[in-house]
This record gives structure tokens, sequence and C-alpha cells, in this order.
């Protein structure tokens, strides 16, 4: 009787919890019309630039929303083409190397190749933002360097770069063949870092863009590129040329942004969000309003106050990642676990390609969905999902196949159907591995939702991204801590759990 | 009238014989014991019973009804079963075990079903406040006595028991051997036993049957086996049983 009621009890928790992760899916998405979606790439120009967008757009009575830091060029371009955004702000020489794929650098090259896609245009932002080569100002006067070319001559430098630079084409690879460099292979390491790194002298070289706020900071020498390799870099913002029919005000933000910004000023706001810490949708609101140069005092909270309001704000998505995808793995993961022991020989199937499933790197499984999802909640609840399944459907399976032969024997020998052995006999017994297993993809689930943030999903992940991209320990922590926190919450819940689901007679047994 | 029948069956596991043909009736109400060296097919013999063991050849059959896949799961219905320490379900209370299948039959009936777990306990003399504790906080002797009773539960016409008192200490198994004795009695049920344990084949059943390498050497009440053994491994395995006032002197 009393068993009956705990039951029961167990069962109205978990349909309380996925309707409440449910509710939270929806409620994300249920926002109708559909506003214009604006991505950045992960750093903070891109960031501000955006920021722009979204504040014109809104002023034009165009709904507008930011999906902040997508990813790299690939991430964002993929996302772009496919209609998970409508714009971004992106360079002339990138769009030709790394996004087209065909060399073609001048506007309208670019226009002509991106039109078959649906993709347009704008006109140049006012700026350019080369890529660049930089050194400390001590090794640049020891060795007397400034131009690259004078790079040739010095193999023992240590290179440090960043990821997307060490593969473009338009990068790395290009570089040294135009210049005939001889250096052991490059360090990759994320472009925040990379400054760091060279004010350590944990490396000579980095790549630096020239709008960038940290090579005045550092005292860095930008090096003169004089065999003329880097292509233009001009910003502008690539959108779906649907945008114009679907939002015809937009034309009006693209009008304003024309030319509007000049390089000192980009380079202005880059440092208030990058050495000043202020927020980018001030630094974007401020030159909009024409005091962009004005360098008002950051308002820093502290970081039980940021971790508290990134709870508030970012807590409520990251729980409904982490229930909706766990509920979604148990449904599947349990049935399969039951599959795979009572059909042995699709069991050992299962469970390799569940196995294979969690060796992918998880940001690589996040950007696989992106193509067939699309970016935010529903491919990061599709990636977590997956990650999910392996813990469940093994731990099911062992369970069960670890049950000890003369209990087994036992069910069939008083006459139980197979399928009152599974649900009286089996499934009770196996109980305390599949809870544990459930566990384990509950906590991981916790962990790996902080990556989803890189695809626009949300969660504690976004201050984390932000933080990494501003080099910003305080920042990071105000997403790494209460991620940690929930992970801790979640390992407890388990032990309460526990004592519902797992029956009494299994508990003694320890 | 026949309880149940083995007949001309074999069975052999890969390339070792395990059941040489033989054939084997125990009568309505006859308690037999089937004894011999571990590894003679005494247990595989009793499995054919349940259709746990499928014999390569031959037929087995519970009443009249032949056991074959189909028929297999309403004979484990009507035979109970006892292995050795019980073959409890950890994870339900003694009293849950002993009405499992009863609580899953359509015509389970609370009143009657508590009626009857009372009379059982009353029968394999188990305090009845035991049946709400779990398995693992029993001991050893309480818990074959549940066993005992699950396999009485739904009033079989054949009770199998398999060694069932192998795991217990001498004082606890002598008094387990008096209130099986007084529990078949009492019951008339047909028994089939399975034991290494000639003293305690002798106690429980009417008549013994020797097996040695698959097959039966001799059948026959423990006084015939003693005075004229049909073979020499007979006349062994009785003698090889020393009794107290021997191991005394």
């Amino acid at each position: 009787m009393t068993r009956r009621v705990e039951h029961l009890v167990a069962l109205v928790l978990l349909v309380l919890l996925v309707l409440a992760g449910v509710a939270f899916a929806t409620s994300a998405s249920a926002a109708d019309p559909k506003p214009i979606r604006v991505g950045s790439k992960r750093f903070v120009e891109s960031y501000i630039l955006a920021e722009m967008v979204v504040q014109l757009a809104r002023r034009e009575g165009v709904d507008a929303q930011h999906e902040q830091g997508l990813g790299g060029t690939a991430v964002v371009f993929r996302a772009i083409e496919d209609g998970s955004i409508d714009v971004y702000p992106e360079y002339t020489g990138t769009l030709a190397e790394a996004a087209m794929k065909n060399g073609a650098s001048d506007l309208a090259a670019l226009r002509a190749a991106l039109a078959p896609r649906g993709l347009a245009l704008s006109e140049p932002l006012g700026f350019e933002n080369t890529y660049a080569l930089a050194v400390s100002r001590a090794v640049a006067t020891k060795l007397g360097l400034t131009r690259i070319s004078d790079l040739v001559a010095h193999p023992e430098l240590r290179i440090a770069l960043s990821n997307e630079f060490v593969g473009r084409r338009d990068g790395w690879p290009g570089l040294v063949a135009r210049y005939g460099l001889r250096f052991a292979p490059p360090k990759a390491i994320d472009h925040a870092l990379a400054y760091e790194a060279i004010a350590r002298g944990e490396a000579d070289v980095v790549d630096v863009y020239t709008t960038d706020a940290k090579i005045a900071r550092f005292d860095l020498v930008v090096l003169a590129d004089d065999l003329h390799f880097f292509p233009p870099y001009d910003a502008v913002l690539v959108y779906r040329a649907d945008l114009m029919r679907r939002a015809p005000a937009f034309a009006r933000v693209l009008d304003r942004l024309r030319g509007a910004i000049d390089a000192t000023a980009m380079q202005k706001m880059n440092a208030r969000a990058d050495l000043d810490g202020v927020p980018f949708a001030r630094v974007a609101e401020d030159f909009l309003a024409g005091s962009g140069a004005s360098a008002r005092p950051s308002e820093k909270v502290g970081l039980l106050a940021g971790t508290l309001d990134v709870v508030r704000r970012h807590g409520p998505r990251h729980l409904m990642l982490v229930v909706v995808s766990l509920a979604m793995s148990i449904v599947v993961g349990v049935p399969l676990g039951i599959l795979a022991y009572s059909r042995r020989r699709i069991g050992v199937g299962v469970l390799g390609v569940a196995g294979v499933v969690q060796t992918i790197p998880s940001l690589a499984l996040f950007c696989f969905f992106i193509p067939l999802l699309g970016i935010g909640p529903v491919p990061a609840l599709a990636a977590l999902f997956l990650y999910g399944l392996l813990p469940i459907v093994r731990n099911t399976y062992t369970g069960l196949v670890s049950i000890p032969a003369e209990l087994r024997e036992a069910g069939v020998a008083i006459g139980l159907s197979p399928v009152e052995r599974l649900r009286h006999v089996e499934l009770p017994l196996a109980s305390r591995t599949i809870l544990a297993g459930i566990k384990t993809s509950a906590v991981v689930a916790v962990g790996s939702a902080t990556i989803a943030a890189f695809i626009g999903a949300g969660g504690f992940g976004e201050p984390i991204s932000t933080g990494l991209s501003l080099n910003d320990v305080t920042t990071i922590l105000e997403g790494a801590i209460p991620a940690a926190v929930m992970a801790l919450l979640v390992e407890g819940a388990f032990v309460v759990f526990e004592r519902f689901v797992v029956p009494r007679g299994l508990r003694e047994a320890r | 009238m026949t309880a149940l029948a083995l007949e001309r069956v074999t069975k052999a596991f890969g390339s070792r014989t395990v059941i040489r043909e033989t054939t084997l009736e125990v009568a309505a109400g006859e308690r037999l014991a089937l004894i011999g060296p571990s590894g003679c097919g005494k247990s595989t013999l009793l499995r054919m019973v349940l259709g746990l063991v499928v014999p390569d050849s031959g037929t087995v059959r519970v009443g009249e009804t032949p056991v074959t896949e189909e028929t297999a799961r309403a004979v484990r219905r009507r035979v109970g079963y006892v292995i050795q320490d019980g073959g409890l379900f950890p994870h339900l209370t003694a009293g849950e075990n002993v009405t499992l299948v009863a609580r899953l039959s359509q015509d389970s009936e609370r009143e009657r079903m508590r009626t009857r777990v009372r009379e059982l306990a009353e029968l394999v003399r188990l305090p009845e406040g035991l049946l709400s504790r779990h398995p693992l906080s029993l001991s050893g002797g309480e818990r074959q006595r549940v066993g005992l009773m699950r396999a009485l539960m739904l009033d079989p016409d054949v009770l199998l028991l398999d060694e069932p008192l192998g795991a217990l200490d001498p004082i606890v198994r002598a008094r387990l051997q008096e209130d099986l004795r007084d529990a078949f009695r009492k019951l008339g049920k047909s028994v089939l036993l399975v034991t290494h344990d000639m003293a305690e084949a002798a106690y429980l059943a009417d008549s013994i049957v020797v097996m040695r390498d698959g097959a039966f050497l001799q059948r026959g009440t423990m006084k015939e086996l003693a005075s004229s053994p049909a073979h020499p491994f007979v006349a062994e395995f009785v003698g090889a049983q020393r009794t107290l006032a021997e191991s005394l002197q």
C-alpha cells in the first residue's frame, strides 16, 4: 500500500518535471510574429556591431533579437544560409575566402556570388578590420622587425595563432606560402588569450585584428604586409535577401550604418567593451547616440550579484535544456536497454552506436545539428539527448544482465510471462543501476548544456562564452558557478529520488 | 494415477551426455527422492518437468498435460518449485514473494488470499510477523519456509524441491526436515525431491532413486537399497552415509 503511494508520488514528480520543461520550451519558441534575428561571431567587435543593428531595427519599429556569439565563420554563415539568422556583421575578405571559397573580393563579385544563395550585402560600414601579425615591442626592437618579410630570417620565433586563422586559406597557410616562412607548426589558441600569451613571453608572434583595442594596451608592433597578402577586410552586413520584403523598414537601418563607423571609432568601442568591461549594448547605444567617445566608467557589479542575475536570466533555460533532453533520453534509453537485453545481437549494435556518439566532441555534435535543425534550443536538445542516451542504455542493459541467473530462472519457474517478469522482477532488480545511469546522464547534461550557448541555445553557457571572448574570468565564473551548483543539486536530488524508485529490500542489501 | 512422468528422455549439452534414456513416474501422493553425486543429472531431470530444460528426445507429462513450449507456463503454475535458499526476490517482502503469482492471476481475491497466506504460514511454522520483512533480513531457515509457502500458494498438484535444505546448518536443517515431513503428510501431495543426503531422502520420501552419470542405478525403499543393492555404487553410496552411532565408535 505504502509502496503504491511512493510509486505514485515518484510518477507525479516526474510528470511535473517534464511538463515544466516542455512549458519552458514552448514559451521560448512561442513568440510570434518572428523577430529578425541578428547573429554575431565570438569576438567583441562582432557583438557590438550586432547590438547596433538590433537597436537601430527596434528604433525603426522592427522587432529584433541578438543571437550572441554563435561561433566562427563557418557556423554563422551556415546559420544565415539556412535562415536561422537574418543578418550578421562580416568582413569582405573573410567572405571571399572562408565562406565563398572563390577568391572574388570586390563587392560586386561578392554580391553576384551571394545572390543565388538568397543573401545580400550592405554597403561598407566605413572601417576596415584586416588580419595582421604582431610582435611585442621588445622583440621588434631587438630583432629589428617592421615587416612580415623580416620574419623569414627568424625561424626560431614561436607562433601562437587564433584557431580560425590557422585553418583559413587566406590565413596562415597562404601567408607562409607567400612570404616563404619556415616556422615550426604554430600553436592554436583562443584569440582573446593570444595577448596574454605574448605578454607572458610564451609566444613571440600572434595574429591580430587591426581594430583590436589590445594592440595598444599590450604595446604590440603590427608588422607591415609588404607583399600585400591580406585582401581588403571591409566591414559589411550580410543579410537574407527576403528580409527587405519581410521588414521593409530594415532598409533604413542599412542606410544609417553606411560609412558610419571609422576605424578609430571602432577601436575605441572595442576598448570600452574589452578593457573597461562596458556591456556591448551600452557601447552600441552610446555610439548611436553620438557619444561614442565618452568613456563612461563601467558599472561593475559584484560576482555574487552578477551570478544571481545570471541564475535569474539563464537558469530557467538551462534547466529546461537539461530536463527535456534527460526526459527524452530516459523515454528512449530505457526501452533501448531492454531491447539490448532481450535481443543480444541488437544489443551489441545499439551499445556500439551509442558509444560512438559519446566519442564525438560535444561542440562538433552541436554543430552537426545546425544544418538539420537550425540554431537555438532545438538542435541543442537533440545533441544533449544523444549524449544522455549511452549511460542510460548501458546501465539498463548492465542492470538487467547482471541479475543473478537463479533469480531470473525463479521468475520463469513460478510461471510468470516475459512481460510480468520484466515488470515485477527484472526492472525492479535493475532499478538501482538504471537510476545510476540516469544520474550520470543528468550531471553530464548540466555540463554539456553550457556548450549549447555556442549555437545560440542560451543557458549558463552564455556568460561563459561571452567571458571567454572577453578573457574576463568574472563573467566566466558567473556562468560556471551556477552550472556547478546545479550539477551538485542534481546529484543530491537523485539521493532523494532513489528512495522512491529503488525498492526498500534492495536498499537494505547495501 | 500418475502425477508426473518422464518417458525415455535424453539430454546432452554439446558433446556431454547429461541424461541417458530415462523413464520415471511419480504416482499421485507419492514422495520420491532423486539421489546421487553432484553432476549426475538429478537436477536436470527436475528442471525438465518445469520446461526449464527441454529434452532432446522423449516426452514429459504433468498429470495428463505434455510439457511443451506452449503449455510450459500453465504447467509451472500447477507445480510448486523450491530451490536452495528459497530463490526469493530481494526487492519484495516475504509476503509479496508468496503472493506474487496469485496477485497477477485474474481470480485473485484479497480476503481469500490473506486467509491462504495465514494457513500456509501455520503449515510451514513461520511467524506471521516475518512476512512483512525483506528476504535479506530473514535467516536461511526462514527464507526456506517462505520459499515453500510461495511454492504452495496456488495449491499445486506436484511439489518439486531441488536441494531445499542444502545451505542450512545442521540444527535448522533437522528442524526443517521435521516440519517438511509433517507438511507433506498433511497435504498428501506428490513430491519429487532432489538431494545428496541419504538420511534426508530416507526421512522425507517413500522411495529413493539412485542416479549416476545420467542414468538410474536402482529404485526402492531405503531398506531395499541397503539390504540388496543392485550395483556396487549403490552399496558404496548407502555405506558412505555414516550413522551417528557409527561415528561415535
